[in-house]
């Protein structure tokens, strides 16, 4: 921190450095930022001092704008982000999506691993989807009435070209800057329909709606909840909140995913919530070579 | 007589910036040629300095971001601007204080990629009523260049070279 700024109260101390920072962008700059004649005299100092660091001028004594310019973001970095607020300021970040997707934390929740081999995916699958998707979409609608970390929800996509091309989805929950892997599946067009100029979340559609097994719950009947307050029937002595509403024989295996908070004993806000039928997905990949 | 539209260089991150955190108001600064060079040495679209034309912005951002370079002037010079005016929102209360907070963790923490220029084509009859001639005292050159501070997302289309 440069000794003029040190005594500085904080927002006097990030103004100066606005001020500063805004002399040395070319034209066209952005919005100006007003200075006063303390401010002016404190801006002096700032220059006068960045400038007795070596390295700040060429070897003709010209001073490196650009290594100024460096220098005052550098400083401003330090005014604005306290080291023990950093960790904060990064959740809040992730909780609104606006993390890179580098940068998260990926945790495999248990009824993940418990069905990764059905799903004919690995972790490193996974963490590749995510590290570099194709696509990612970080979703949590503005009105939903469940706080952010509960029920935020990331899906990535990760395309795979060849005569046997398909995509590779994950959804995660997102808490905070760590992304709970759900499930992860890979969607053949020959099997969904070509979702090529497809978003992620309608990828995701289009899967459910081809693998996935009809729910009911109170008033909702369907294969897709995504971000709906629904009415349940919990009240009247249910014990499971949704139920499957086809016939599915003895022995298939259905993978269900819920995030699903109670709004009030009747009412129920659902960030996302399916049932796939693993037997057919898996049917499908023997098919496509996956075993 | 007016072009049919305007042209703006800006880099991926300060879209998403604007984006999420002005409500999806754009401030830019514009022109109506995207490639002065293009144009004959005696027109005075010719006028228009390398730091005020949007392609030259464009390839030079583009370059810096497919090379990975740590040194970018421009990069730098984009970071410190993002965060001058997180700075000057939070101030005039367009911003809250953790929205600055957060701008300023974004821009430091962002990778290459998030730095990839974006042209952004604006239809000029949209947005004539609302254009602000930069006063020749504080253009680069003496090339025509506006500001749109509130450009809306719906206004203008991208592309990407």
């Amino acid at each position: 921190m440069l000794s003029t700024l040190r005594k500085l109260e904080k927002r006097k101390k990030q103004g100066v450095l606005a001020s500063c920072i805004s002399d040395l962008l070319p034209s066209p700059n952005e919005e100006s930022v007003a200075v006063d004649a303390e401010t002016a005299e404190l801006k002096a100092r700032v220059f006068d001092e960045l400038l007795s660091r070596q390295g700040l001028r060429d070897e003709k004594g010209e001073i490196d704008k650009s290594k100024l310019l460096r220098a005052l973001s550098d400083e401003m970095g330090a005014a604005m982000l306290e080291p023990s607020q950093i960790s904060k300021v990064r959740d809040r970040v992730a909780e609104k999506g606006l993390l890179d997707a580098s940068e998260y934390q990926i945790v495999f929740e248990q009824n993940f691993l418990s069905n990764i081999d059905s799903m004919s995916v690995t972790k490193g699958n996974v963490r590749s989807a995510i590290r570099t998707p194709d696509a990612l979409t970080h979703l949590l609608p503005e009105d939903f009435p469940i706080a952010e970390g509960s029920a935020a929800t990331t899906i990535a996509l990760k395309r795979y070209g060849g005569p046997d091309g398909h995509t590779l989805l994950v959804l995660c929950r997102r808490e905070k800057a760590v992304l709970h892997v759900s499930c992860a599946w890979r969607v053949f067009d020959a099997d969904v329909g070509s979702t090529e100029m497809s978003t992620p979340l309608e990828v995701l559609r289009q899967f459910v709606e081809r693998f996935g097994l009809r729910i009911r719950s109170g008033e909702f009947s369907g294969k897709f909840l995504w971000y709906q307050t629904i009415r349940t029937t919990m009240l009247f002595g249910g014990t499971n909140l949704f139920s499957i509403d086809e016939y599915v024989g003895s022995g298939r295996r259905v993978f269900a995913t819920f995030v699903v908070h109670a709004i009030d004993p009747i009412n129920h806000a659902v960030a996302v919530g399916f049932a796939i039928d693993l037997d057919a997905y898996r049917d499908a990949m023997r098919k496509h070579g996956f075993n | 007589m007016p072009r049919p539209f305007l042209y703006s260089t800006n880099p991926f991150i300060k879209l998403i910036i604007n984006e999420r955190f002005r409500k999806d108001l754009h401030y830019v600064w514009c022109g109506e040629h995207f490639d002065s060079k293009k144009h004959g040495s005696y027109s005075s679209v010719a006028l228009t300095a390398p730091s005020s034309d949007p392609c030259v912005i464009y390839k030079q951002l583009a370059e810096d971001v497919a090379r990975g370079d740590q040194h970018s002037a421009k990069i730098v010079q984009m970071r410190a601007s993002l965060e001058k005016l997180a700075v000057t929102w939070r101030n005039s209360g367009d911003i809250t204080p953790d929205e600055a907070e957060e701008i300023v963790y974004m821009v430091k923490q962002a990778p290459f990629a998030n730095w990839r220029p974006l042209v952004y084509v604006i239809p000029y009859s949209t947005v004539a009523s609302r254009l602000q001639l930069v006063p020749i005292g504080q253009r680069a050159s003496m090339g025509v260049e506006y500001i749109l501070p509130d450009l809306a997302r719906n206004e203008f289309d991208i592309i990407e070279l």
